[in-house]
């Protein structure tokens, strides 16, 4: 009998379940970030003159307004690509992984996701590496037929969640710094990170202050980060870098970006509710 | 391993009760072995029954190893199950067409995976709800054999579940459905006496 739950286990159709912690996943869920920038380099700028992208965060287990937001932005032609600030679970389970992923595969624009606290608790990180891949990735999007791109940065900083010693935050941030540090021959730089360095359980001052040179330093246009469920737009350290805070998606908002084309790089952000 | 050491500790058990005719009353009633339910793919379990069999109370251990998950996951449950109804089948057969349980799942160790049950210093107060606890509730239906031999008090039971927090989920969102959360557990139970 255990022989045959076996075999029918196997199958792919979870009638059994031996523990909400497990962390193999089976399927389509695999790489979805890497698959999602292949995607995306394929896709054109119809305009010579700007491309939007939209930003969202924190969906968490809010499936339904997460949903809404997909479809609403699969309906939207200036909408070139999606990208998720983090949380997109509550407590890191593989079960709550599969939901959101069934959702954002179900976007018809290349959705490319950060990870949040939430998404690291229960062994979680396991789970976002096997079905997003990597926590820090970067990708470069070209655009106008420049001759430089446009790179996007994406970090893990939930510091709490991993217990980083200064040692490890030192480690993140060489990483950072390698990935952008190339970022003058970009026509911009956004970084994307679900805690925003502003938050003082994630970062002590010394910390706060050199991500934030470093951001300003290094040709970053804008940061966007989640975590807050709080809307904040504006240059927070007067130094130049434009800082995004989005509101969760269960406030059924998010926001379109739009990219400028001209001798600085500048933005336009809206916010759309739904 | 820890899982076939638990089953030889638990068959010793059996076999000792079996000799006695005066049972303690904290030597348990029956001995479980289940397959799934979120408990482990295969768990052990020791337990007591109260009401005349409409109550069972158990302590389980499960295990999962590296096969099902990247990291083995080993389980503590403790689990209660309600069976309002008993009827018989016939003369060796009883049937308990419907029965009601409710779960405490608990992910032993591994805190550094960022399960625990009370909140890491690192965190600010009341930052997270435990991570290594997990309510399960369940619905099955069970047969117990009452006949002669030595399958005498011997039953099975299967049973459909999910954790509180899938249950909270799809209540709260059309996008989840019941096939999404539901899985099945199988297990056999065998009374002492």
């Amino acid at each position: 009998m255990i022989l045959c739950a076996i075999l029918l286990s196997g199958s792919g159709c979870n009638v059994f379940e031996f523990s909400p912690y497990e962390t193999d996943i089976e399927g389509s869920y695999k790489k979805l970030n890497e698959t999602n920038i292949a995607r995306l380099l394929t896709v054109e700028t119809a305009s010579s003159d700007s491309f939007t992208f939209a930003f969202l965060t924190d969906s968490h287990a809010d499936y339904d307004d997460f949903l809404d937001a997909v479809t609403l932005i699969n309906g939207r032609n200036d909408i070139l690509f999606v990208l998720h600030g983090g949380d997109i679970t509550d407590f890191g389970l593989q079960e709550e992984y599969k939901l959101a992923a069934e959702i954002i595969t179900r976007s018809q624009k290349p959705f490319i996701t950060a990870i949040g606290n939430h998404d690291c608790l229960s062994n979680g990180r396991q789970t976002f590496r096997t079905m997003f891949g990597d926590s820090f990735f970067s990708f470069e999007f070209p655009a106008f037929g420049k001759e430089n791109s446009y790179k996007f940065v994406f970090l893990n900083d939930n510091t709490l969640e991993h217990d980083m010693n200064d040692n490890d935050n030192l480690k993140i941030a060489a990483w950072v710094e390698e990935a952008i540090s190339s970022s003058h021959s970009h026509e911009a730089v956004f970084v994307v990170a679900h805690v925003p360095p502003d938050n003082t359980h994630y970062f002590n001052n010394e910390t706060e202050e050199y991500y934030r040179t470093m951001l300003s330093e290094n040709n970053v246009l804008m940061s966007l980060n989640g975590h807050e469920h709080k809307y904040y737009f504006g240059e927070y350290y007067d130094d130049g870098v434009l800082y995004l805070s989005g509101e969760d998606i269960g406030d059924r908002q998010f926001v379109t970006i739009t990219v400028h084309n001209g001798e600085h790089a500048s933005v336009t952000v809206n916010r759309v509710y739904y | 391993m820890m899982a076939l050491v638990v089953l030889l500790v638990l068959s010793s058990l059996t076999a000792h009760a079996g000799k006695n005719c005066k049972r303690s009353l904290l030597v348990p009633d029956h001995v479980k072995t289940q397959f799934a339910g979120n408990m482990g793919v295969l768990s052990l379990g020791l337990g007591y029954s109260f009401f005349n069999g409409k109550l069972e109370s158990d302590m389980f251990y499960g295990y999962v190893g590296t096969g099902q998950s990247d990291h083995s996951i080993q389980h503590l449950t403790q689990k209660n199950t309600f069976y309002p109804y008993s009827l018989p089948v016939n003369d060796v057969l009883v049937w308990k067409p419907v029965s009601f349980g409710l779960s405490f799942l608990y992910k032993v160790g591994d805190t550094n995976r960022e399960t625990w049950l009370f909140l890491p210093e690192r965190y600010p107060n009341s930052y997270y709800f435990a991570t290594a606890f997990h309510a399960l509730v369940t619905v099955g239906t069970s047969m117990t054999y009452k006949g002669p031999g030595i399958l005498r008090n011997t039953g099975m039971y299967l049973e459909a579940g999910t954790t509180a927090l899938y249950i909270r989920n799809w209540l709260s969102e059309d996008f989840v459905k019941l096939s999404d959360i539901v899985s099945l557990g199988i297990g056999i139970k065998k009374m002492f006496n």
